[in-house]
């Protein structure tokens, strides 16, 4: 699997995850220019997870919103194990470092929409 | 000089400003802007700006005709500080077992579950936030300085008492911070 396909497993994985409500790239100095890209759909928006290999060194970086319903603490856990499971299975070699940050704590949002009265 | 009072780089918002911001608020958030939808910064600073508006909407009516310059420069502060808050800033550390998970949440984040676990406690609107201690130490202890406006008729005490609780138990069930003190500071008074 390429680091390309690998980061869309793993962006979806991770929006799976209970507590999770969005994925972010995490914030490096090339914000701005893959927000143009981002803009321009220059960039796929499910390749979100970073896939870094780098002298037989494997690294991935995260950015997630979690819900405020749940501990942001056990929601960002539960991330960095999903990823590193992930990562362990699906490539050739395994994480040497999963880095996940919360970057929003948000309200609770209803999971079912307001039904109509009688 | 702390870091709250270093100029605030350009993208900060991930290349947004707090006017497109507020407008696209409202526009009811359509069309869908991926790149403000997208970023953590963006939604952070609308999830605040959202609240702020549904709690002091009532206020700013009332207000706006007797004292247009005081409300206006009220307004002003509390947007400048959800501004600010968006900065990332430290990394609050997230204690794992395994050595190779590195996890976190950002100051921003922490600054806005603050925020969030005072607007809606009801009787105040948060002002600006400031986290003082070495956070990216896990459990070290952390002083945090919050300025709010007051429900008129509440009780000052009392609402401060309940204020720092209520933030002492967001801030440690979502971080692992030991909270060491919640200093309040009303700096203003609105009616409900």
């Amino acid at each position: 699997m390429d680091d390309e396909a690998l980061s869309r497993t793993l962006t979806a994985a991770v929006r799976r995850v209970p507590g999770v409500t969005g994925v972010h790239r995490a914030r490096t100095a090339a914000a701005a220019a893959e927000v143009v890209a981002a803009a321009l759909t220059l960039r796929e928006p499910d390749v979100l997870v970073d896939v870094d290999r780098h002298g037989g060194r494997v690294q991935v970086r995260a950015g997630i919103a979690v819900a405020g319903d749940r501990a942001a603490a056990d929601t960002v856990r539960a991330v960095g194990e999903c990823i590193r499971d992930l990562v362990d299975a699906e490539s050739a070699s395994s994480a040497d470092l999963v880095s996940v940050t919360v970057q929003l704590v948000e309200d609770p949002v209803p999971t079912d929409p307001p039904q109509p009265r009688d | 000089m702390t870091t709250d009072d270093l100029p605030l780089p350009d993208d900060d918002l991930d290349g947004h400003t707090i006017e497109e911001l507020a407008d696209y608020l409202d526009r009811g958030r359509t069309p869908v802007d991926p790149s403000i939808e997208g970023s953590a910064a963006c939604r952070l600073a609308m999830t605040n700006m959202q609240r702020l508006r549904e709690l002091s909407v009532g206020a700013l009516e009332r207000r706006a005709d007797a004292e247009p310059d005081r409300e206006a420069g009220w307004v002003d502060r509390l947007l400048e500080a959800i501004r600010a808050e968006v900065r990332p800033g430290r990394d609050v550390p997230v204690a794992h077992p395994d050595p190779r998970l590195q996890l976190a949440l950002t100051e921003a984040a922490v600054r806005g579950l603050v925020r969030r676990a005072g607007d809606t406690m009801g009787g105040v609107v948060m002002g600006r936030c400031t986290l003082d201690g070495d956070l990216e130490q896990p459990g070290a202890p952390v002083r945090i300085d919050v300025t709010a406006g007051l429900v008129y008729g509440e009780p000052v005490e009392a609402t401060a008492d309940r204020l720092r609780r209520t933030i002492a138990e967001a801030v440690e069930r979502h971080t692992g911070l030991v909270v060491d003190a919640v200093d309040v500071r009303f700096d203003d008074v609105y009616l409900p």
